[in-house]
């Protein structure tokens, strides 16, 4: 049987046409989570999901009867109505978001789909449970079946959120499963799904191929770093998926709207990340240190030494961290293109490039180590084998330690002209 | 390709203290894709080069230093270590493990294990310099403290060096003595009395070489994604911002907080002992090992007594705060403090000190025969001052740091709460009020402990703590994880934002060992548990010794979430015996020594 008009018409209606994608917003977070920003000031963040270019927002029954205006207007984003819910706050004052406590686990549903259809929904969510036990996937498959049929006979589409939890869930199952229950949630009747990733491209890639109707993947928890958080979806993109519905990852950012306007460059534009973050270039910048950030995993001297040397170790990356006092405080020492090492080569093999890193002219170079004397941050060495300076070059312009350290105790600041052959800074 | 470009160094180093003599062997390859490294190299070594049941204080038991294909690598957490040998705590296979900046130097000085066997006359201090290797005289740093040892190896021989060293319990040979390696601590089981019988006072370590791997590129983008779960991973944030201790409520709400020597399982001062006072009052910095993005340490300062440590980590706040019922930070802190100084484990030493304290509640020990001190709960002065005889070995304390079941022995009728298995003491989360935690701490092969495989995901709401259906299976699902975690070695915490899925995915482009799925994976794990398990076995362990304390089996829990429960061992053992191919009485059959290939390499 092919989809009924009606949830032909709404699935347009969440979908953009021109490239079936959609990015949508879970704000349903009320129902658990702690009162902070995403809840108390739903309202004024809607506002911005919405001018951000959301394609649909889901939300709870509540909160569409006293919120539901925002998301009315022609061209405003579809609502989808989460139509279940859990006893998930089962710890009182213990409770920790993102933990399911399973003692007494039940889950309801809380709203029919007729009535969301009421309010203007354009598809209902709901979960599904597996892996937890038998009874509880019993009860999962029945109430889902139970609002697949609700929703055919209205013309509702039905999105399906299959959710692996429980003890047996492992790493050895966890692709398995999610393929399967997005399998089992299509057979029940979903005319999409909400799914978490599987963590790799391969696996999710054949969750996509098997699952035949579009498939969204979702955020999780806030993640600290905004970049991880996209570069997931990037990878599910990849794999096939069909878009995404980001809860806390929008909800609680600091600029939800911006959020949403990036997820949509992605989705809909074909941005790259590096474009959407700017790191296009890295011309003109040099390394700084935020040592109050260190933690002092020398991670940078490692991703170094990989970077430069194709192995793994410490005695030649370009990037030093110490530890110093009883109370310890991390220094890392960089390279700040202080130029030090350029006036002190004789020679003129050391320089800085048009690009604005250090070059070395190896043909000039006569391995007199005044470079490595003269660096104040000892930050060069002599390779000994070739009786050349092992130096930062800020790996050609993408500097891996900054890459990898994402406590932001290395950053990349625009560098000064007068930065260079000038008086040492004590920024380092 | 050789091993050499596959994650491995392809090299034992072997140093016998009797002779003083020195070399190196190779690996064999079908051993390493059988066990890939860490645990499973370690237990192999053992079981290859220690004769049956000698006195793990002779120098005929063995300590084996390892590493990992992954250490030193950009993996997460890849600076683990561990040692191997035989426990003079349980006298069973003991394996521990440690981060910090020790563990990558043995694999950057050429090796993938360190062998120490024999024992010197005198006092020794071993010096890896890559493959420059010395047994220098260690007689002007015996009897000196941790820190003592350690300045002096720094300034011996150079700031660089990364060194572990034992305390002067080691050398006395206290079963509750660990390796100290720097900040960071191979605390349970007793690796530092082994060290001492060795008369081997410290090692100090260098190492300038690097490590290749089999496919890099293919290595980089799946180390990237276990850093990207890790850091997107709400536990792991929740380890980030509140240390080991950020479980603290969560264990007490599900009534599995041990209270007054696991007497009970719910602390009613537990809000006391929570992240936010610790951190609010104490702590001053977070630090991270080498390798890792967690930075779980969070390092405290003492103004009162003037000194600054890292931790005190969840399990020694529950050893010596809710099981002693003391809620004094300071105290607890400086009792840390004197735990490490002195080079003592501090769970043991808690639980140690509940059961003294138990056993003064129960009127069976007084105060004389505590050299004066009042054993009262909750008393903080008490705490400290019996850490201090207990790593002094001052009059009582002599005894007391031989562990519960030895203390026990000299009180009749204590042996019901005397809390330890096959001698070593029990950790932070009641037996009765987690089923399949309890179980873990009869089977683990070192004795009571929670980082062999128990589901602490019972407590963290992944299944239901007080039913026994199902945890013989969801304990086996872990303990092969951890099995793999170690041999790796990875970090235990990573379990909280990656699963062997994920470490499938690293393992196969660094070692070339092309593992079919994390399944193959997994079975690594399961014959490596084997491994230990045919260990404990030649040993003379078997169903009668993976037992629990009376405490744990027969006396219900007086109040909180587990209420009225206690662990019904007899079947969650016999189902688990059954779904790792073990006889009636938990010793592997041939069938599965043949299924898991672990008769063509003993």
């Amino acid at each position: 049987m092919s989809v009924s008009a009606g949830k032909s018409v709404r699935l347009n209606r969440l979908f953009n046409p021109k490239d079936g994608k959609a990015v949508c917003v879970a704000a349903d977070h009320g129902w658990m989570s702690d009162p902070t920003a995403n809840v108390m000031e739903l309202e004024s963040i809607l506002h911005k999901v919405v001018q951000g270019g959301a394609d649909g927002i889901l939300i709870s029954f509540g909160t569409a009867l006293r919120l539901g205006h925002i998301i009315q207007g022609k061209n405003s984003p579809a609502m989808l109505i989460r139509a279940d819910w859990m006893n998930l706050p089962r710890l009182g004052g213990a409770n920790v978001s993102n933990i399911l406590p399973v003692v007494n686990f039940k889950k309801m549903a809380t709203s029919f789909a007729k009535d969301a259809l009421l309010v203007g929904a354009s598809a209902i969510t709901i979960y599904y449970f597996i892996g937890y036990n038998d009874e509880f996937e019993t009860i999962n498959i029945e109430q889902s079946a139970m609002f697949a049929r609700e929703c055919r006979k209205i013309g509702l589409p039905l999105i399906i959120e299959p959710m692996a939890i429980g003890g047996m869930v492992s790493g050895v199952n966890i692709a398995e499963i999610l393929i399967a229950s997005a399998r089992i949630a299509v057979e029940i009747g979903a005319d999409a799904l909400k799914i978490p990733y599987t963590g790799d491209v391969k696996t999710f890639k054949l969750l996509v191929d098997q699952s035949r109707v579009p498939v969204l993947v979702l955020g999780g928890a806030k993640s600290d770093v905004p970049r991880d958080a996209l570069e997931l979806v990037d990878e599910a993109l990849q794999a096939g998926a069909s878009g995404t519905v980001f809860g806390r990852n929008v909800t609680k950012a600091t600029d939800p709207q911006k959020m949403v306007a990036d997820l949509c460059a992605l989705v809909h534009e074909n941005k790259s990340l590096d474009e959407i973050f700017g790191e296009t270039s890295k011309s003109g910048y040099r390394l700084k240190a935020i040592p109050e950030n260190c933690t002092g995993c020398q991670l940078c001297e490692i991703v170094c030494t990989q970077f430069h040397e194709k192995n793994y170790g410490i005695k030649s990356a370009r990037i030093k961290i110490h530890a110093k006092g009883s109370e310890p405080a991390f220094k890392p020492s960089v390279c700040t293109l202080c130029g030090k090492c350029v006036n002190a080569c004789e020679p003129g093999a050391l320089t800085i490039g048009d690009k604005g890193y250090l070059v070395l002219d190896k043909s000039r170079c006569n391995g007199c180590a005044h470079c490595m004397v003269a660096c104040p941050f000892g930050v060069i060495t002599m390779n000994a084998e070739t009786n050349t300076p092992i130096f930062c070059d800020l790996c050609l312009g993408d500097p891996q330690c900054v890459k990898w350290c994402k406590r932001d105790a290395l950053t990349l600041v625009k560098r000064k002209e007068n930065d260079v052959a000038n008086k040492l800074g004590n920024e380092n | 390709m050789l091993l050499e470009q596959r994650g491995y160094k392809n090299k034992i180093l072997y140093v016998d203290l009797t002779t003083e003599k020195i070399w190196t062997e190779t690996l064999d390859e079908k051993v390493m894709r059988l066990l890939l490294g860490g645990k499973g190299l370690g237990s192999w070594l053992l079981y290859k080069h220690m004769k049956p049941k000698i006195d793990p204080l002779s120098p005929e038991n063995v300590l084996i230093f390892v590493v990992g294909p992954l250490t030193g690598t950009t993996a997460p957490t890849s600076s683990r270590f561990g040692i191997v040998s035989k426990s003079p705590a349980s006298h069973t296979f003991l394996d521990s493990y440690c981060g910090g900046f020790f563990g990558q130097m043995i694999k950057y000085a050429g090796y993938d294990a360190i062998v120490i066997n024999g024992a010197a006359n005198s006092p020794k201090v071993l010096v890896i310099n890559d493959d420059d290797i010395s047994i220098d005289d260690g007689s002007e740093v015996w009897n000196k403290n941790t820190h003592e040892s350690t300045e002096y190896l720094t300034s011996k021989y150079g700031a660089d060096m990364k060194t572990a060293v034992i305390g002067p319990p080691g050398e006395r040979c206290v079963p509750i003595a660990g390796i100290f390696c720097d900040v960071r601590t191979l605390g349970r089981g007793g690796a530092g009395a082994v060290m001492g019988s060795k008369k081997l006072k410290a090692i100090a370590i260098k190492g300038s070489g690097t490590v290749e791997i089999t496919n890099q590129k293919e290595f980089e983008n799946a180390v990237w994604v276990t850093h990207r779960m890790l850091r997107m991973s709400s536990q792991v944030t929740r380890l980030s911002n509140d240390g080991t201790v950020n479980i603290l409520d969560l264990v007490n709400a599900s009534g599995a907080l041990p209270t007054r020597n696991f007497q009970s399982g719910e602390f009613e001062e537990a809000d006391k002992l929570t992240s936010k006072n610790w951190k609010k009052d104490y702590w001053i910095k977070s630090a991270a090992c080498f390798g890792c993005p967690m930075a779980c340490t969070k390092i405290s300062r003492s103004k009162k007594h003037g000194i600054v440590l890292d931790g005190p980590e969840y399990e020694t706040i529950f050893a010596m705060g809710s099981n002693c019922g003391v809620t004094d930070h300071e105290a607890i802190i400086y009792a840390n403090y004197l735990c490490d100084l002195y080079g003592i484990d501090t769970m043991s030493t808690g639980a140690i000190i509940a059961f003294v304290m138990e056993l003064y509640q129960k009127k069976m020990i007084s105060t004389d025969d505590l050299s004066g001190i009042k054993a009262t709960w909750g008393s903080g002065d008490t705490l400290i001052r019996l850490t201090e005889i207990i790593a002094t070995g001052e009059g009582i304390g002599e005894l007391l740091s031989k562990g519960v079941r030895e203390i026990s022995k000299h009180f009749p009728g204590s042996e019901e709460f005397s809390m330890h298995v096959k001698g070593l003491e029990m950790p932070g989360y009641l037996a009765r009020a987690a089923k399949g935690i309890g179980l873990s701490y009869a089977i683990s092969e070192r004795g009571a402990c929670h980082l062999k495989g128990s589901p602490l995901t019972e407590i963290l709401g992944g299944a239901d703590p007080l039913t026994a259906d199902g945890k013989a299976a969801l304990f086996k699902s872990n303990q092969l994880d951890v099995a793999v975690v170690d041999s790796a070695i990875l970090c235990y915490f990573v379990k909280f934002g990656i699963t062997l899925k994920e470490i499938f995915q690293i393992i196969n482009p660094c070692t070339g060992f092309e593992y079919k799925n994390p399944k193959e994976l997994e079975e690594v794990g399961e014959r490596i548990i084997t491994l230990t398990r045919l260990f404990n076995t030649r040993e003379g362990f078997s169903k009668k010794d993976d037992i629990l304390p009376k405490r744990s089996l027969a006396e219900p829990i007086p109040s909180g979430n587990a209420k009225g429960h206690v662990v019904e061992l007899d079947t969650l053992r016999s189902e688990y015996y059954n779904l790792m191919g073990w006889n009636d009485d938990g010793i592997p059959t041939e069938a599965t020594i043949q299924r898991l290939a672990l008769n063509d390499i003993l």
